[in-house]
Order: structure tokens, then C-alpha cells, then sequence
């Protein structure tokens, strides 16, 4: 289902969380909130969600066109999956996952075999078979994980809402359920918005990308936009690695990314700038090589692969020449 | 070879904690001197009298009475302690509000006042003259001298127990558990009844049990506000006091030995409906 904010605001004392969104999601995508903490990205997904509410009479929020800026939580069929899952500890994995279908006014709750049915085979989707039985307590953060969001699909949502949804796993699991995520959006398509700080995360999983920085949103693209052409030097700096280079003779500061620096011979008469190789740290397939600019004296990043490296047979200390590869952007 | 060293030590597992053996000998003859030997002295005294003596003690309508109100008053007020000290904790650990540390400051009064001048104060209020007893008493509501003045001192100096043990499992249940209740679909009400009471009834039955322990053995208070006439107003601590007071030692030990039993078994009930709310959350 599709959602739209529309110039939303929301203050906490004299803190502005959110200054002024603006966002539209079609139907079916996944879509990232991509920012700092203190951003107001978890503010944004907690009032789409009916958690939060705007500064009164500061924004609407309609899902599927319907305002329901003043809805309760309960009204509005949001899939919500907190950061720490907020599994009820004293209910099993089943009592769990049923909970929204029991708590239904007994005229639409389903009958008791229909329920049953129903949480055993999401818990087939989410690959809990055999787990209904056990409590919160007796399962892995990657098992809560995955409880909390066949608990959230359990009310059938108009929209799904993960806040910083791995952000407690550790890196393997993350990468794990990254990758499970994105396969079962799109098996279900289920318009689905996540929250995250990780930058990588971000742009490896959602289809559209909103970066935000202090209650704003800075840029809204799929994640080649955003990484590529970045809208503002606050986006340049969030996405990624980046270098801040002065070349010289000219004043302004140009942002290179360490994949954009092409690393020559000290003699070659195409470089740029000059350098000397201050640190070289060369695991897996690329190198990544920290650099001190002769005249500036200021750093630089700057990744190879391997089979360059080997081939120039750079090491520590040595002087390079350096030019800015910068794509298809000024 | 931890293993191996492990053998050769007897075979007892090595603890990063050590002193096991010590730190439960200190614990058994603590106990033993505070509390066990103390009370083990009463059944001593008691069992000198002999069964037939014992029961001629206990199995009359003075004493009978006298622990049906005991009895009956303090489970009362241990429930409505449960019932308001659960409302007083969520009050204190879900709002903020001007003045909320001098109301939680007030809640532990009841521990730190001597129990006799809360007696004479509630005595005080609710006489027939009193601030409150002025309104009351010509409805025909006798709360001094009556049973439900020794109701109103148990529910006062039990109240802290409730509240003080609520507040820390109050305050570390997830706000977001709550959140995600009402995402599902749940109301207010389905809210507290399915996730958040489930999650307190340990506690609430541990502060239910402590204040209604507090109230079986209460005294201070009680003896000024009932008026303590035998068969109606008199409680089983005061009367084992006039049974000393009339040199009357081993009927005063054999109700003392009778109220330990009932107060024991009790208790033990009450562990053993907690350990049912409980094996759920561990097993």
C-alpha cells in the first residue's frame, strides 16, 4: 500500500525531531530511512506507524490515501518490528505470533484452527517450524528477529515498519538475514520501510533510499542515485567512504571517493597530485592504501586491487603520483 | 588436563566463586541465631503443656474468634494492598509530575513511623469527634473500636511492602512491548491484561504475601484503634500479650506456636502459587 507524509513536524521540548517531511512510497517497495542517530528517522517510522504522533495540526499522514494522522496505533494495520523485538517474554513463540489475531473483537477473530493455521505456517515462512512452543527467552537474536516480524505479518499489514531491524545481531547473522529480508520482500511485497544507520545496509537492500540528517530529509533515491550523485556534501560524507581534496592552484574542495583515486609512479606524467604511501593494508581482493599529499600534508584513502598492488610493488614509504578518476560527475 | 586436575581434586567442580562451604555455614548459623532458635524456644515452652493443654489453650471462642479476625483482616488487607499499591508503583513509575518524589518518598512513612503513632493517629481521625469520624459516624459507619479500624491499620503499615517490590518490575518491563500490543491491534485494556499484569503477578503476589505476613503479626497500631473488646475486636498478637501480662505463659507460647504454624503454611502456599507464575518466564 502506498504511504505519504506530508510536511510533517514533531518537537520534543525544544528539540526539533522533524523539520518539515515530505515523502511519498509507492506500493510494494522497500525503502530505507538512511541517517545519523538523532536524525529523526525512528521518529518518522514511529508516527507512520501510530506510535508517535506530529506537533498538532503539523502533517498528515495517509496510508493508501487515507489520513490517519490521528489514528491510534491499533487502527491502522502497521506491521511494527522494534529494535530489541519486544517479544512478549511470558507467551511462547506461538502465543506470540497469534497475539494480534487473538486480541481481534470476537466478531472478525478468526476460530481457533484458523489461527493455529495461520501462525504455524508463518512460522514456516520466517523458518521457525518446531519453535512454537518455546519462549523468547530459550531463542537466538536472530530467532527473535525473525518471531517479531511473523508476529507483525500475523495481522496481515497494510504496510510492514522495522526499526534498525538488525541492529542487535552480530555481523554474520546480519549479513544472513540482510540478504533472507530482501528475498522474502520480494516474495511478499509487502510495502515495507526500515530504519538504519548503516550506510551499507541501506543502499545493499532497499529499492528506494531517503537519506536524513536533523530532522531532514537530504535526498530521496534508489541507492545508485544517492551513492553516485550525491545531493549534498552531508550525503557524500554519510554514503560511503570519501576523501575531501584540494587540488592545486584552485581553492575549492572536491569529494573523492578511495576507488576514484587512480595510484601512479612517482615519475608519471598524467599525476595530479603527489603523495607518499604512509600505510598499506592489503587483506582480501583490494588494498586499501592511506596516503600523505606532499604539499598539503593532508590524508587521502585510496583502494586498488591486489594485482595492482603486486604489479607497482608499492611499499610503505614510497612516493606516488596520484589522479582523480571522477566518473561521470563534475 | 583440566579435566585430570580436576579428578585428582576429589572430583568437585572449581567455581569462579569460592568459599561455598564457609558462606553457607555463616548463613545456616545466622538464620539459626535470628530467626530459627528464637522461634524454635516457642515450641519448646508449647510442647512442655502437652496436646491435651494445648488444645484446652487454643479451643476456645476467645482465641477462635480472635484468629478468624487476625486471620481474615490481614488477608483482606494484603488483597487490597495488592489492588492499591499496584496502582500507587504504576502512578510513580509511569508519570512524571510535580512532586512525585515527595509522594514516592511518603509511600516508605508506614516502615519508618513507629507503629503506635499511626494507630493513635488514624485513631485520632476516625473517632466519633475525629476530622473524618465527624462524617461518619452519623451515617452509621463505626470505623474505631470496630472491625474495619484494624483493616484500615493493616492496609496502612502494609502498603510499602506492595508498592516497593512493583516498582523495580514496573520499571524494567519494555515500554515497547506495550507499543507493540497496541501495533497488533490491542486495546488499552487487552494491553494490560495480556502483557503487562501477566508480567507483574510474581511481584505483585511477593508484596501481596509480604504485607499480609506484616499485618498477621502487627500489633502497634491495631491494639489503639480496636478497642480490643474479647470475641470482636481482639486480635491474636494483643491477646497473647494479656495472656503474659496474666502470667499465663504456656497459653501465650501455644498461641504463639499455633499462629507460627498458620502463618508458616500460608506462606508456603503462597510460594508455591508464585513458583506457578514463575516456571513459565525460566522453564
Amino acid at each position: 500500500m502506498s504511504i505519504s507524509v506530508e510536511n510533517l513536524r514533531r518537537t520534543f521540548g525544544t528539540f526539533q525531531a522533524l523539520r518539515g517531511i515530505t515523502l511519498e512510497i509507492p506500493d510494494h517497495q522497500l525503502v530505507a530511512l538512511l541517517g545519523p542517530s538523532g536524525s529523526g528517522k525512528t521518529t518518522l517510522l514511529r508516527i507512520i506507524g501510530g506510535l508517535d504522533f506530529p506537533d498538532a495540526g503539523q502533517g498528515r499522514v495517509l496510508i493508501h490515501g487515507e489520513d490517519v494522522t490521528n489514528q491510534p496505533a491499533a487502527s491502522r494495520r502497521a506491521g511494527f518490528v522494534f529494535q530489541h523485538y519486544a517479544l512478549f517474554n511470558h507467551l511462547t513463540v506461538f502465543e506470540n505470533v497469534a497475539f494480534g489475531l487473538e486480541v481481534r473483537p470476537a466478531a472478525t477473530r478468526p476460530k481457533p484452527e484458523v489461527i493455529r493455521d495461520r501462525v504455524l505456517e508463518l512460522l514456516g515462512l520466517v523458518q521457525l517450524d518446531g519453535l512454537q512452543q518455546r519462549l523468547p527467552s530459550e531463542l537466538s537474536g536472530g530467532q527473535r528477529q525473525r518471531v517479531a516480524l511473523a508476529r507483525a505479518l500475523a495481522i496481515d499489514p497494510m504496510v510492514l515498519l522495522l526499526d534498525e531491524p538488525f541492529g542487535a545481531l552480530d555481523a554474520r547473522v546480519r549479513k544472513d538475514l540482510r540478504r533472507w529480508l530482501r528475498s522474502f520482500h520480494t516474495e511478499l511485497g509487502v510495502t515495507t520501510i526500515f530504519v538504519t544507520h548503516d550506510q551499507q545496509e541501506a543502499l545493499e537492500l532497499a529499492d528506494t533510499v531517503v537519506v536524513m540528517n536533523q530532522g531532514q530529509i537530504e535526498q530521496i533515491g534508489s541507492p545508485q542515485q544517492v551513492y553516485d550523485h550525491p545531493a549534498s556534501p552531508f550525503v557524500y560524507e554519510f554514503l560511503g567512504d570519501v576523501n575531501r581534496v584540494r587540488k592545486p592552484g584552485r581553492p575549492d574542495l572536491f569529494y573523492v571517493r578511495p576507488h576514484e583515486v587512480r595510484v601512479l609512479f612517482a615519475g608519471d606524467s598524467t599525476a595530479e597530485l603527489h603523495a607518499k604511501v604512509e600505510h598499506l593494508f592489503a587483506a582480501g581482493p583490494s588494498a586499501r592504501l592511506t596516503l600523505r599529499m606532499l604539499d598539503s600534508k593532508e590524508t587521502l584513502d585510496a583502494d586498488m586491487t591486489r594485482q595492482q598492488l603486486d604489479e607497482m610493488g608499492l611499499s610503505e614509504g614510497d612516493e606516488v603520483g596520484l589522479k582523480l578518476v571522477l566518473g561521470n560527475r563534475a | 588436563m583440566e579435566q585430570a586436575s580436576t579428578i585428582l581434586r576429589g572430583g568437585r567442580p572449581r567455581s569462579v566463586l569460592p568459599g561455598f562451604g564457609l558462606s553457607l555455614g555463616f548463613t545456616v548459623t545466622y538464620l539459626g541465631l535470628i530467626v530459627l532458635f528464637p522461634l524454635l524456644m516457642v515450641f519448646v515452652k508449647t510442647s512442655g503443656m502437652g496436646w491435651k493443654g494445648f488444645w484446652a489453650a487454643i479451643l476456645t471462642d476467645r482465641v477462635l474468634a480472635a484468629c478468624k479476625l487476625t486471620f481474615g483482616l490481614s488477608l483482606l488487607a494484603g488483597l487490597l494492598n495488592g489492588v492499591f499499591g499496584l496502582l500507587i508503583a504504576w502512578v510513580l513509575c509511569r508519570y512524571r509530575f510535580p512532586g512525585r518524589r515527595l509522594l514516592d518518598a511518603s509511600v516508605d512513612l508506614p516502615f519508618a513511623m513507629p507503629t503506635a503513632v499511626a494507630g493513635i493517629a488514624l485513631t485520632t481521625l476516625y473517632a466519633p469527634n475525629g476530622w473524618l469520624g465527624q462524617f461518619l459516624v452519623p451515617l452509621g459507619v463505626n470505623v474505631v473500636f470496630a472491625p474495619p479500624g484494624i483493616l484500615l491499620a493493616l492496609v496502612f503499615i502494609g502498603l510499602p511492602f506492595v508498592v516497593r517490590t512493583l516498582q523495580p518490575v514496573l520499571e524494567d518491563l519494555e515500554v515497547a512491548q506495550e507499543e507493540a500490543a497496541a501495533s497488533l491491534g490491542a486495546t488499552r485494556w487487552q494491553t494490560f491484561r495480556r502483557v503487562v499484569l501477566p508480567q507483574l503477578v510474581p511481584a505483585l503476589i511477593t508484596g501481596t504475601t509480604l504485607a499480609f505476613a506484616r499485618a498477621v503479626g502487627e500489633y502497634g497500631s491495631v491494639v489503639f484503634i480496636a478497642g480490643n473488646m474479647p470475641g470482636k475486636t481482639e486480635i491474636v498478637p494483643l491477646l497473647i500479650i494479656t495472656k503474659l501480662e496474666q502470667y499465663d505463659y504456656a497459653g501465650a507460647t501455644a498461641l504463639a506456636a499455633l499462629m507460627l504454624v498458620i502463618s508458616f503454611a500460608l506462606l508456603l502456599v503462597i510460594n508455591f502459587l508464585q513458583r506457578k507464575t514463575l516456571v513459565r518466564r525460566v522453564a
